[in-house]
Order: C-alpha cells, then structure tokens, then sequence
C-alpha cells in the first residue's frame, strides 16, 4: 500500500500551475498585492497616528527625557546617571525663574547653558546661537514677544527673574539667539553662561545647591513611576525628591494614543471583508475547472492533506509575490496621505515614523486573507468523495430551452449568461460593496460645506495679532508695540481691504461701589447646582476665585477697558447677550455710553444698565451689561484679571482715554479677489517686521477646511478606490474565464457554421448583457442606500454636513464596466480563434 | 477467488421530483485477474457502481469489498491511499493532469504516495504502451490515442490489483479505440491484474470472460 504522504509532490503541483496558469495567477498576485498595499498603509497610517499623538505629549512635556528629577544636588544628579537602568542623562542648573508678569501661565526656568540638555529639550537657537559672554541670553520666541524684543541680535534689556529663594531681581541681559518653540510648550529656558550664573546667584553650583534637574533616558522606557521611585531607592537617597515621568511613556497616555489611533486602524476590518471577496471573487471565476482539476487529483489518490496543502503553498506563493509590490504601493500612498493626517514633524510623518511592524502586520493579514479565500471554499471540497467532485463540477442546467428549438445569438448570449450564476453574482455582489463604498465616502465629502465652516470659526477674513497674545498661554502686554496705529494705517490702505477692525485694551484698578459689590457677591453665592454655589463651581481656577475674593473683602479689581470698532462690536452684539439695557448705536458711538462685560450666565454680573462707571476721570453711562464671550480676544489677559468685569467703548473714545495705547488685535476682511495679493503683502510685512506677530489667514482656515474634509474620507476614499480596482479586475477575470474557456464551443459554433462576425456579434451581445445585470443592481441599490440610508449617516456625521444627492463614483464606474464588458471578450476571441479548426476541437481546455 | 465483493448496493442522486435511483440493490462478484465488461444503457448505473468499486464515491446502502478492504467505513484519506494503491482507473476523457507531462502523470500516484518509481517497470510499461518518446511531452500535445495510453499506463504504474475503466475507448476512433484495448487486456494478463470494464460496445464487451448487464440500477 502507498501509504505514505508525500507533500512535495505539492509544490511541484504550484510550480507546474503557476508555469501554465500565468494570466490568472498574475490577476492574483496583482490583487494580494493590492491587498498588501491597502494594508501596509492602513497600519503605516495608524503607526504614524500612534506615534505622532505620543510626540505631541512629548512636546507636551517639553523633553525627550523619559524621567525629569528636579531639585537635586551635583553629587545626587551624578549618583543617579549611575544607575543600571539609566541609558544617558543630561542635566540642568538653573538659578530661578523669569517672573515678569507678561509672561502669563508660562513657566521659564533661567538655566545655565548646556547643549545636550538643550537638544532634549528642543530648544537650542535656530537665530544665533547659545550664550557665550557674560549677560548674554538666549530666548524662545513666545518669551521674546511676551516681553515685547525686538527680533535683534544684541538687543539689551531689563529682564526681572527670581532666584530659588524666592528673591526677585532685575538685570539687563543682551540677546544672543532664539528659536521657535512648539505652541502648546508651558515650559521653556531661558540660557546664560555659567560665569553669569555665578555673577547672579553665586553659589548656585555649591555642592549643597539644590538646583541641578537631571533628565534620565533609560534603557527600557516602561513603567516610568515604577523605575523613577526604584532608581531613587537602589541609589539611596529620599524618595521626596521631585521627579516627573515622560507623558509620552505614560501607560494611560500611550492607551490615549492607541485608542486615537484606533479609528485609523479600523479600515483594516474593511479591508479583510473586502480584500476576502475580490480575491475569493477572483479565485471562484475558474471554479468549475478548479473542481475538476480537484476530482482528478482525488481520483487519483491526492488526500485532503496533500490538497490543503497544495492549496496553503499556492496562497503563499501568490502573497509573497504579491507583498513586495504591496509594500511599495502602501509606502507611496502613505507618503502622500499621512503627512495630510499627521503634522509637527519636520520632515514627512510617513518618513518621520517609518517602522517596521506594520510592514509585519501587513505581511500577516494580507496571507491570511489570501489563504481564507484558497482555503474556504475547499471545506465543502474535502467533505466530498471525487465522483461527488466531479459531479459539482458538471454545468448546471441553464433553464428551459427555446419552445420551437430554434436559437438566436441574443438567446445564445442570455443561455451563457445564465450559465455560471453564481460567478456572476459574486462578481456584481463585489462591485456593488466597492461602488456603495465610493458613494458613501464620496457623499460624505460633498456633505461638508465651506460656508458654515469659515462663518463659525472666521467671522472675519484675517486677524493679525501682537506678539505677545499670539496663544492662549501668552499674556497680552500693553507695552508691546508689534502692532501701531500706522501699522493699522497701512494695512487699512490696502486696496484690497475692504473693512479693517482694531482692538485695543488696557488694564485698570478700580474700585466697586457698594451697590455693585453686593450684587456680585450675591451673584456668585447663588446656587450653582444642588451642591455647589456658582463661585465654587470656579474652584478649579484660583486666580479667578482670588480676585472675586478681593472684591467681596476690599471692593478692588481689576478691570479690562476695550476699545473696539466695527467687526468686533458686530461680533460682540451677535454673540454676547443683553443682560441689562439694550444696544443703541449713535449713543454708543457719541463716546458716553459703554456696555459692561461680567459672567457667561443668566443674570447681571456687572455694572447695570444705567449705572455710571468712571475711567479716568471720566463718566460713562452703561449702556447695557452683557454675557461676554470673549473667545475674540487674542492671548490672556494678566493674572489680577482672571475675575474682572470688561468695560466696552468706542476706539476713539478709548484712544482719548489711552492716547498712544498698541492695538491688540485687528479683524480684517478684503475683498476675495485680492487674496493672493494680499496675503504676499502680509507674509512680506511679517518677515520685514522684527518683531513677533500673529497673523491668521482665511486661506488658513480655507486649506483647514479642505484638509480636514479630505482627511475625514481620505483612509476610506483610497481603500474604496483600490477595492473598485480589484472588483474591476475580479470582473475582468471572469470575462475573461468565460472567454477563453469556451475555444472549444467556439470552434464547435464555427464548424456549424457561424462566422467570425457572428461570433463578435454573440461576445458583443454578452458583453452589453453583462454591463446591463451590473447596472441594474448597483443603480437601484446605489440610488436606495443614497436616498434612504445616507441622510441619517450625514445628519451625524458632522455639525457642517449638509445631505447632497451625488453618485458620482457610480457614474464613474458604470462606463467602465460597460467598456471592459465588451473590449475584454472582444479581445480574448481574437487570441481563442487562432488555429485551425480541427486543432481547436481536439484541444483539451 | 473473489477480489470485488459487492453487496446490495444502493445508490440514489438528487431530491423529490429530481430523484434519481441509480442503484438499487446490486449484488456482484468478481474473480481476481477475470475481464469483466458492464454493459447497460446510458444512465443505467454502471458508472455509479465503478465508482462505487474504485472507491470514488459512496453507496447509500450496501457494501463493497476490494481484495479484501472493506470501503464503507474508510476515512477520507484511506479512500485516498485505497485507489492510489489497490485501483487502475481509465476514464473515457483520460483525466490527465494538464500541468505535468506524461512521465509526470505516469507516476503520480507514486509521486503523491512519495515512493520511488520501479525504473525497470516503468520502462516496461511505457514500451508496451508505446510511450518512451512522448514522455516529455504535455497531454495536450499527444492525440486522443496518445492521451489514453499515458492514462492507461498511470492506471498500472502502482501495480494495483484492479484495473477499473469506464469506456476507456469512447472518445477514440475505432482503429485507435482496437490498440487501447489490446494494450489494456495484454497488460492486464502481464500483471495478472482484475479488468473491470464499462463499455457501450458490444463487439468489445464479448473480449471480455463475463458480461454483466444493468439496467435501471440492477443487474439482469
């Protein structure tokens, strides 16, 4: 008995199909590597995504270090660099911090220069260079305008700063370099040489000086907490020592990431399901001989083991032809697509985290599906005996014949439609998922309008701010003066400005008369909830609570007087609601009146319509106390003024005022025509200004707009795209199966006497057959998902989608599908006829 | 001695108004090294009972035993070692595989088994059959002729005890179809093996020592 199993005779099987087999089996290894490629950039695209969120908590943390310890002595910074776990270390001495008060929320430690330590920190000079003389400084570049400086090398000024015992000083420093730091950095240094260090704050780098921070970078950057506290332990000092971990290593954050990501790599489902068919699609064309081909084999002794077998090493064979393609493929479409996704690096993110493991998982998932589809349909295969095979492999009975027995070439064309219907409906099945694909991504993206987008979130066309409220985090500062009133002059004279808007704003102590101290007190103290007052729901902000505290005991505060004109009071009036009074225009132009600014709530918070308030010597009448929104208001306003009261009037009245007060901000809308040439105008002032500016361009939020909107349906546009390509070459595959498995019939149609013309005009008829079932399953099923399903799917899609009726993909793809439906058989008659016709009838298939 | 033992053989394709009865109740011995020929009208059930024979397909009833192996109950893979061990089988449209050559289909079964070919027997085998200078060639590059021998002699390289074929001249003309049949009586009595024969030929089936007729599924 042969007993044996001799699984090479196997691979000489594949070796010998792929040899004889090269048009399908290249059809197959072109769709593995479209598999491949969708794949490759589905988890490129994710890894990026991962990777990019836990750099933007490194940003956030402001080091590269994995452990930052504060605080420390030389002797203690140098015995924990020793530790077996420690990597490299890098260190810092700082002498104290910047505490002027224009630096707002913003932490900046005034530390001796050290260029390692700079790197991990991102902040070494792109302008100059590091501190080598003595009172020279290096700064950021939020600092520099916080402070108002000039962006000019040897530029002396006053810096105030405190030392580690809290005694603040003033000394004047000369500019030496500057760099841009990232915009959502609370941190920052501001370097000095050691010998300026030592003329500052001598001593500060005596063995007992507890001012040394030391950044670790380990080995093995898990667990930080766990090793921070260890590495303290196994070196014997206090565990009170401070230290802070890396946000980017955090386990919660680095799950943050994961679950950000997770939407990225959800395309990945998509592409199994799909990818499963189009190849299933492709591998099911020639099932019929498949099966055949299977019966002989059993016949022959081949057992279910040797045939899976065969069946595993083709499925192999077609992935790992298909992988490298596949992997060039996903790599070029995610250079093109992450760096639209993914930004803050300086070169392309799809370079930038270029890894290997999603190449590993690609490699994975792609052989997976490949061998899903080989090997699902042989289940039903292995169950039967060879005659059974055979038998399943036999034509099915193509209906009822013709009444008079007579055919016609339509008849003909339908019976061989007819014949194989399950090919042809696994054919139209997967076209019709790649066109409702296309749809949907493509009726989501003509969802989102331009126009609600820029009205809410640019009410005006350009905003140009001072250097010092460039973020959230700077504080404004009045002395700046990145922004003059010639500066608003020239900017107004622009021919291609059409309205120009200025804000400007000062600070002011003042003092509440009892009447209104009282009812803001009592306006705080009411009921916020069941459990709260409405002052103590502010808890999370001391500031605020501070300066509320002030007025309840002393009466004081400090308010923030706005001078304003044109957009801003239009946006002041459409968003910040009356509370008291109402709005008249003339008398608040007549420079008496003002509107009163307190609390985003019900109720006056304010002063109250028809109360005066006296700014300067000078008398107003308050017009009207609103809810004041002051999201318009670029940068922070000082600390004093977390809790104040905003008192709103006319520029002009305002300039009179506060003669020669910079502008803050300024609100400008042009006429669209004249948007290159204006922003040229602008990217040219900025660079000719020497000092920072804020600039917000409308093209800015137009191109955030039309990103954003890409990016939404960017991931699944591409995977709809590469699937329809693959349902398309699924379709050409069985028109092709359909042609060249008929050169027999073809030449027993011939020998009876059908001529080439009649042959063209049967494959002609079956090609338009073909395109005709496809339309009408995908138009009817298209038209009822777009009219039935896609309004609820956009309604939740997104607050600036609107439903629009489109099927553009369809109509796209339909002409396709017509002209492959006649071109493809058209040409595979041409290639089946060759030959003579006795040739042709004796010819095994 | 009786190497094919067949039992109350039943066999029935398809449901309701689609049921076939291709089998019902066959009853037959067959003597080792006898040529038997199956005679019947088309649809009459022989193809069913050679398959039932050779291990291809399953009775619903019944019971076949084959020199000594009983089928009913052999798992998938020792139906697979059975007929690459025990049974020749000749199919009218040969069943060659399109992808290997002729030495390459010749010694399948021992391929698939992993043993090694008997080079002497092989040689014997593709001279008698007059294929020595075809071996490299691909079936669709031999005639109808051409493709039966290489058929016939990948039915006998493994040596089984049973030669099973199912109108082996059916697709052949009849000067062809005469030399097919030679060749596969003469290398039965070579081998001493078992000829089990379906033919629609009557001139062909008085060769053989016994005719067994079916009709509608039964022997008469």
């Amino acid at each position: 008995m042969l007993y044996n199993n001799n699984l090479k005779v196997s691979w000489a099987l594949v070796r010998r199909d792929f040899r004889f087999h090269r048009a399908k089996n290249a059809l197959l290894v072109l769709a593995a590597a479209l598999v491949t490629a969708l794949y490759t950039f589905v988890f490129l695209l994710g890894n990026a995504v991962q990777s990019g969120f836990l750099l933007s908590y490194q940003y956030l943390y402001g080091s590269t270090s994995h452990i930052l310890y504060t605080g420390l002595t030389e002797s203690q910074a140098a015995l924990l660099s020793q530790h077996v776990n420690v990597k490299s270390a890098v260190t810092l001495s700082t002498i104290g911090t910047l505490s002027d008060p224009v630096l707002g929320q913003r932490t900046v430690q005034l530390a001796v220069t050290d260029r390692d330590y700079a790197e991990t920190v991102l902040s070494l000079p792109a302008e100059g260079r590091l501190p080598e003389e003595p009172y020279e400084i290096a700064l950021d570049e939020y600092t520099m305008g916080s402070l108002g400086l000039p962006y000019e090398l040897g530029t002396a000024f006053p810096l105030q700063w405190t030392d580690a015992a809290g005694e603040t000083h003033t000394d004047t420093f000369t500019l030496c370099g500057w760099w841009m730091s990232a915009a959502n950095f609370t941190e920052a240094c501001a370097w000095i040489t050691a010998d300026t260090a030592s003329a500052l704050f001598p001593g500060y780098d005596g063995e007992t000086a507890k001012n040394v921070t030391l950044g670790l970078t380990l080995h093995q950057p898990r667990e930080l907490e766990a090793q921070a506290a260890e590495i303290l332990r196994d070196q014997g000092l206090p565990d009170s020592i401070p230290y802070t971990t890396n946000l980017a290593y955090n386990e919660a954050r680095r799950e943050q990431a994961v679950s950000q990501a997770a939407r990225f790599y959800a395309p990945a489902i998509l592409v199994v399901v799909c990818g499963f068919l189009m190849i299933y699609g492709i591998i099911h064309v020639s099932s019929d001989s498949d099966r055949a081909f299977f019966a002989v084999l059993k016949a022959q002794g081949m057992t279910p083991r040797q045939i899976r077998r065969m069946l595993l090493e083709k499925g192999c064979m077609v992935t790992a032809m298909g992988l490298l393609p596949g992997f060039l493929a996903g790599f070029l479409i995610n250079l093109f697509v992450t760096g639209r996704v993914v930004t803050g690096t300086e070169i392309n993110p799809g370079l930038y985290f270029l890894d290997w493991p999603p190449f590993l998982a690609a490699a994975f998932c792609t052989l997976l599906t490949v061998l899903l589809s080989y090997l699902l349909p042989l289940i039903p295969l292995t169950r039967q005996t060879p005659a059974e095979t055979m038998r399943a492999s036999a034509p099915a009975k193509a209906g009822r014949g013709s009444a008079g027995g007579l055919m016609t070439l339509p008849r003909l064309a339908r019976r061989t439609i007819s014949r194989g219907k399950g090919q042809l409906c696994l054919s139209v099945g997967v076209m019709l998922l790649a066109a409702l694909l296309l749809n949907t991504v493509w009726m989501e993206y003509a969802s989102f309008q331009e126009d609600i987008y820029l009205a809410a979130l640019s009410p005006w066309d350009y905003s140009v701010t001072d250097g010092s409220a460039q973020t959230s985090s700077q504080r404004y500062n009045e002395a700046s003066r990145s922004i003059t009133d010639e500066t608003a002059e020239t900017f107004r004279a622009r021919p291609e400005v059409t309205s120009l808007s200025a804000l400007k704003s000062r600070e002011v102590e003042m003092t509440a008369p009892e009447t209104l101290r009282k009812r803001v007190v009592d306006y705080y103290n009411q009921p916020y909830d069941d459990s709260m007052t409405l002052k103590e729901s502010q808890a999370a902000f001391p500031d605020w609570i501070a300066g509320l505290d002030r007025l309840t005991g002393t009466g004081e505060y400090t308010a923030v007087v706005i001078g304003l004109e044109g957009d801003y009071l239009q946006y002041i009036l459409d968003n910040c609601p009356f509370t008291s009074g109402s709005f008249d225009e003339a008398a608040f132009l007549s420079g008496n009146y003002i509107l009163a600014g307190g609390a985003y709530n019900e109720g006056v918070s304010c002063p109250a319509a028809g109360e005066t308030v006296e700014l300067e010597g000078q008398t107003f009448t308050v017009m009207g106390s609103l809810m004041h929104d002051n999201a318009y208001l670029s940068g922070q306003n000082s600390r004093e003024a977390s809790f104040t009261f905003y008192y709103i009037l006319p520029l002009p009245a305002f300039d009179v005022l506060y003669p020669d007060s910079p502008v803050r901000q300024m609100a400008i809308n042009i006429d669209p025509a004249g948007q290159g040439s204006f922003e040229a105008f602008l990217s040219d002032f900025e660079s000719g200004l020497n000092r920072g500016i804020g600039v917000t361009l409308r093209s800015d939020y137009q191109r955030n707009f039309r990103d954003a909107s890409l990016n939404t349906v960017l991931v699944p546009l591409i995977i709809g795209l590469v699937l329809a390509g693959i349902a398309l070459l699924g379709f050409v595959n069985l028109l092709i199966t359909r042609s060249v498995s008929r050169k027999r019939a073809f030449a027993v149609f011939q020998s009876l006497g059908m001529t080439i013309a009649q042959l063209r005009q049967l494959i002609l008829l079956e090609g338009v057959l073909y395109a005709l079932i496809m339309a009408a399953v995908l138009v009817p099923v298209s038209v009822a998902a777009a009219v039935f399903v896609m309004p609820g799917v956009i309604a939740e899609l997104s607050w600036i989608s609107v439903y629009e009726f489109t099927l553009l993909p369809l109509w796209v793809l339909l002409p396709v599908i017509l002209i492959l439906s006649v071109a493809v058989p058209l040409a595979c008659l041409n290639r089946v006829t060759r030959g003579t016709l006795q040739e042709r009838l004796r010819t095994a298939e | 001695m009786d190497i094919v033992t067949v039992q109350n053989l039943k066999k029935t394709f398809g449901k309701g108004a689609n049921k076939v009865e291709a089998l019902r109740g066959i009853d037959l011995s067959v003597e080792k090294g006898s040529f038997t020929a199956i005679i019947g009208a088309s649809g009459s059930g022989k193809t069913t009972l050679l398959n039932m024979i050779g291990g291809m397909d399953v009775p619903d009833e019944g019971e076949v035993t084959v020199d000594g192996v009983r089928l009913s109950g052999l798992k998938e893979r020792e139906l697979a070692v059975f007929r690459r061990s025990k049974v020749g089988f000749v199919y009218q449209n040969f069943n060659l595989v399109p992808t290997l050559t002729v030495r390459e289909n010749i010694l399948f079964p021992l391929s698939l088994a992993g043993s090694a070919p008997d080079t002497a027997f092989f040689d014997e085998v593709t001279s008698l059959l007059r294929l020595k200078d075809r071996l490299d060639r691909y079936p669709h590059e031999l005639s109808g002729g051409g493709q039966q021998r290489a058929a016939i002699a990948r039915a006998l390289i493994a040596k089984p005890s049973i030669l099973l074929a199912d109108e082996p001249t059916g697709s052949l003309d009849s000067k062809t179809g005469q030399n097919v049949l030679g060749l596969l009586k003469l290398s039965a009595e070579t081998y001493r093996q078992t000829l089990i024969m379906i033919t629609h030929n009557l001139e062909i089936a008085q060769m053989a020592g016994r005719v067994v007729r079916i009709e509608d599924g039964k022997i008469v």
